[in-house]
Parts: structure tokens; C-alpha cells; sequence
């Protein structure tokens, strides 16, 4: 008799539970008999008593219940919009009815060309894992196209599969530095680790330079744009990231760096210090230091800086020009604007970087009024009013 | 028929538990498990009335949710060490369905303790408190504690399979 996955789960239990009929028990040892795997999938729940106790732990954190509601809510909240895809497309026979009657009536002037809907010739798909390298002998190598087999002068393996590239780690620090800069473009992300085990996301737009090995004394790289850094203990060598005119230190932390408009650095956690010129300023576990003519310490909001390495866009009280400059790194578009834009109103709203541009206009659409068209690379945003 | 909400609740640990195992991460297999119900309330019309087949098709649905979530998560590197999950072979998946519906039914047993005893148990097995913090935490004395884990464990041996039983038994005493 074949078993289905099942009638061999309510087997183990009873064997587990020793409540298994002789019969029963024999069928079991047939399916054990059956493969090797067999067997090691019971072993699993005998053996490793922490693996179990971790399986428990993590059945023991759900809540059945209040999943439930929210899947409720969910059904709820389908049934509502359905209900009002209706309404929209009562109200949009309405309108057009209007409009002819409108063209028709004696006297009427040529309907004016304000836009009443989001209007997308075509949509623009997400960014994706895209980045240039440029060795130390000034090559230049397309990292869509081609990661293997790459090596550098001093013999440090560089390795790498879909959008994230490994350094070998050394056996001494190097004498003489030679670099190397991973260039990300527009719509392009990409994560490297450095030599020393130190983690680098990099967001659209932006560029790292730095040593193929550290040298003694410290580890330093040169940033342009946003990066998230995983900087790797090593209290011996600090860690500086420059960008434009401040220098980040750090001994092992984690924290962000925007570099598009201010200079701006969020710890995780750990601490950094930033300097610029003359000053210094120390920074805790939530904070960040926007670097302007002076350095000025706020609290973070550690969802929104974040967000883009978790792949989500999260804007909360961004105004439109702030959150369409983010969106154009992302789809590699370009942004006009019609009519007034209220650069003091603000809108709140996260959702996956990886939709296509119009699910996020959408989203838009519902959070500001604002109207939409895209034609090839070109959007523009309307607000009508 | 179960109604949905009967079978959301009777199934949600077990698919929740199935698609942690793919993912790792537990609110990436909430998400999941809640979009397979979803699927499914979308084509419960069209799903044959029969526990295995819709067992089968909600499994089935995870999985999938679960491969999806990977090839998305890849551009942010979230998942990068699970890349390989979408090799998984058909006899792999059906081992991890097979550990999910067992690891719930252990789970149950532990479940099915009388109250007191389970919150001993519960702190000293799955939250690895020693005797002394359990009776602080319980507000009980430390002796209550161990005569509380001899009933557990009493109750414990006539449900078990010996070999399960020492396992807890490492647990109970161990601490």
C-alpha cells in the first residue's frame, strides 16, 4: 500500500505518542524501510533536542485566532473594493454620458484637456540586480552579464552570483592598496562583502570605492549615494566611510548612509562617529546625524531608512517631489510636474519596491489625489484643483 | 464540510510551520500562509470536498507562495542563503509536510496537560527557565515546581514513545 505524506505524519505521531497498533507499526517499518531519508526524517524528532525545541518555540509564537480576524478582514476588505469597482464603473458611464452631453449642448466650448483618471500608455518594471565593477588595472566588467572567475593583481578571489559579489579574505593586510568601485546605476541594487567580512547593500545610484584588502592601520571606503553597511568587529583597524566632505567611523555596527541630498547616517546599532571639519558627534542606537553646515543629531525613523534594503518603499510624511525623486532611481524615470504642487502636505504609505511603477502611482493616487500618466520613460503628475 | 474559518484555525500552524521551514522568517510565512487561504477562499467552489485534496491543494499553495517570495526577495538579498529551495525535490517537500503535521500533533500533547503542570513545563522546556526562576516567576515555591514536573512527567510516560520521553526527560531534569 502507498502511503500519502499524511497517513505517514499520523503514523510517527502514534509511534512518538507509543500508542501504535502492531499493524499499524509494521506499515510504518515498511515506509522506513523504503529510503534512508525515511528513516533520518523520524531520527529528526528524536535526536537534536534543540532543533525540536526551536520547531515548538516558533508554533508556540502563532495565533490562529487573530489570524484568522485579519484574514476576515481581509475577505471584507475584497468584497468592498469589488463592490466599489462597481460604483467606479456606474460613475464612469455617468461621466462619459455627461461629457457627450456636454459636447453637444449648443454653445459649449471645447472640452479642456484636464486629466480625470491616471492615464499609463505602459508600465515600467522594478529595478533589479545591476551594478559595474571597476578593477584596479581600470577594466571595467558589466556584473548583469559576467561575475566568474574574476581575480585582482594581488590574487584576491572575487566571487559572486545573482546581485551580491564576495572578496576573498586575506591572509596579511596589504602593503600597497589597490581599488576597486562598484558602480550601481539607476533601477539597480546590489550587496557586496568586502575582504574583511563586512557587509555593503547599495541602493540605486550610488558608488563605493574601496580596497580590494585593508591595509593595517584602518579600513577606509569612499561612498556616493545610499548604503547600508554591516561593518565587521576588527577594534584594531576602524572602519571610515567618506562621503563628500564627512568621514564615518565606526569600530562594528550596523547603520545606513543617504547621501543623495544631506549626508545623512542612521544608526542600527553599535555607535559611529561623524565628523566634518572641525567638529565630531557621537551617535546611539536610533539616532541620525544630518551633516549640513554643521552635524544635528534626530531621532530616526528606523522603518523608513530601512525600508530599501528591505525592498520596500515606506514614505511617511514625504512630500511629492521627495517621493517621486526616490521613485525615479528606482524605475530609471524621468518626473515633470503640472499644476500646484503642495510641497507642505505630506503622505504616509509603504509597499514593495519590487511592483511595477504603476501599482505604486496607484498607491499614490489614493494617498494624495494626485493623477498620473506614464508615457515610456516620461510621468508626469497632475493635481488638479 | 468544515466551514473556513474551522479549517483556517485547524490548519494555519501547520501550513504557518511548513512555510517557516522554507523561509526562515516568520512573518514572510504568516504572509503566505494568509495569501494561500486566500487562493483557496477564491476557489473553494471548484475544490473537491475532501480533507486530503484540499490539504493537498492548501500545501500546495504555500509552496508556491513560498518559491514566489524567494524569487522576489532575491533582488534584496533577504533570502540569499535559500536560493536553493527552488530545487527542492517533490520527496523533499512531502518530508517537510510530513515534519510540520508532527511537529503540531507534539506539540499538542504538551498542549493537553493540566494547566499548572503545562505552565511548569512550558517554562522550564520551551523557555529553559531553572526551577528557582520558574518559582519566582509562578510565584510558587521551588518544591511545588519539582512536584509539579513529576506529575508532568507521569503524565508525560503514558503518552510517549520512550524515546520521545527521554528527550522531555532531558528537558524536565536536565534544568
Amino acid at each position: 500500500m502507498k502511503l500519502n505524506q499524511y497517513q505517514v505524519a499520523v503514523l510517527i505521531s502514534k509511534y512518538l505518542r507509543n500508542d501504535i497498533s502492531e499493524e499499524d507499526h509494521m506499515v510504518l517499518e515498511q515506509w522506513l524501510d523504503e529510503k534512508e531519508e525515511n528513516r533520518l526524517l523520524l531520527e529528526s524528532f528524536r535526536n537534536g533536542t534543540h532543533e525540536v525545541q526551536h520547531d515548538m518555540d516558533f508554533i508556540r509564537s502563532l495565533d490562529a485566532e487573530t489570524a484568522w480576524e485579519s484574514f476576515e478582514e481581509r475577505v471584507q476588505q475584497r468584497r468592498w473594493k469589488r463592490m466599489m469597482r462597481y460604483v467606479g464603473y456606474a460613475a464612469a458611464i455617468v461621466v462619459v454620458a455627461g461629457l457627450a452631453i456636454w459636447k453637444f449642448l449648443p454653445g459649449s466650448s471645447d472640452a479642456d484637456d484636464a486629466q480625470t483618471a491616471n492615464v499609463f500608455h505602459n508600465d515600467v518594471a522594478p529595478g533589479s540586480n545591476k551594478a559595474q565593477l571597476t578593477l584596479s588595472d581600470g577594466s571595467t566588467v558589466d556584473l548583469e552579464t559576467y561575475i566568474n572567475g574574476l581575480q585582482e593583481q594581488d590574487g584576491t578571489a572575487i566571487t559572486g552570483s545573482d546581485g551580491q559579489l564576495t572578496y576573498s579574505t586575506p591572509g596579511d593586510a596589504a602593503n600597497e592598496l589597490i581599488y576597486n568601485t562598484l558602480v550601481i546605476p539607476k533601477a539597480g541594487t546590489y550587496q557586496l562583502t568586502l575582504s574583511d567580512g563586512t557587509k555593503v547593500w547599495l541602493n540605486a545610484m550610488s558608488e563605493l570605492r574601496f580596497p580590494v584588502q585593508f591595509g593595517g592601520k584602518e579600513r577606509r571606503v569612499y561612498l556616493k549615494g545610499e548604503a547600508y553597511f554591516e561593518v565587521a568587529h576588527d577594534a584594531g583597524r576602524p572602519f571610515r566611510v567618506a562621503v563628500n566632505d564627512t568621514e564615518v567611523e565606526v569600530l562594528g555596527t550596523h547603520f545606513n548612509i543617504n547621501s543623495y541630498a544631506q549626508v545623512t547616517t542612521t544608526l542600527v546599532e553599535g555607535s559611529v562617529k561623524i565628523y566634518k571639519e572641525e567638529e565630531e558627534q557621537l551617535l546611539t542606537p536610533g539616532q541620525e546625524a544630518k551633516v549640513g553646515e554643521h552635524i544635528s543629531v534626530y531621532k530616526a525613523n528606523m522603518d523608513k531608512v530601512i525600508a530599501w534594503k528591505n525592498g520596500d518603499f515606506y514614505f511617511k510624511s514625504d512630500n511629492m517631489v521627495e517621493i517621486m525623486e526616490q521613485l525615479s532611481r528606482w524605475y530609471d524615470i524621468e518626473v515633470n510636474y503640472r499644476g500646484n504642487i503642495p510641497l507642505n502636505a505630506g503622505y504616509n504609505g509603504s509597499i514593495s519596491r519590487n511592483v511595477n511603477l504603476s501599482e505604486v502611482l496607484e498607491m499614490l493616487t489614493f494617498a494624495s489625489g494626485a493623477l498620473f500618466s506614464i508615457d515610456q520613460k516620461q510621468v508626469s503628475v497632475t493635481f488638479n484643483k | 464540510m468544515l466551514s473556513v474559518e474551522k479549517l483556517f484555525k485547524e490548519y494555519y500552524t501547520r501550513l504557518c510551520h511548513f512555510a517557516w521551514q522554507l523561509l526562515n522568517d516568520k512573518d514572510a510565512a504568516e504572509d503566505v500562509v494568509q495569501d494561500a487561504f486566500m487562493v483557496y477562499w477564491n476557489n473553494r467552489e471548484t475544490i473537491i470536498d475532501n480533507d486530503v485534496a484540499i490539504k493537498n491543494f492548501l500545501y500546495a499553495a504555500v509552496r508556491n507562495a513560498c518559491y514566489n517570495v524567494v524569487r522576489r526577495e532575491k533582488v534584496t538579498q533577504r533570502f540569499q542563503l535559500l536560493h536553493q529551495i527552488e530545487e527542492l525535490e517533490e520527496s523533499q517537500v512531502l518530508a517537510n509536510i510530513i515534519r510540520s503535521e508532527v511537529m503540531v500533533e507534539i506539540y499538542g500533547i504538551m498542549q493537553s496537560m493540566p494547566a499548572g503542570c503545562q505552565e511548569v513545563f512550558r517554562l522550564g522546556y520551551l523557555e529553559g527557565l531553572s526551577n528557582t526562576e520558574i518559582a519566582e516567576q509562578l510565584d510558587i515555591s521551588v518544591n511545588t515546581v519539582k512536584t509539579q514536573k513529576q506529575r508532568g512527567l507521569k503524565l508525560v510516560k503514558g503518552k510517549l514513545n520512550p524515546e520521545l520521553f527521554t528527550l522531555l526527560l532531558l528537558f524536565l531534569v536536565g534544568k
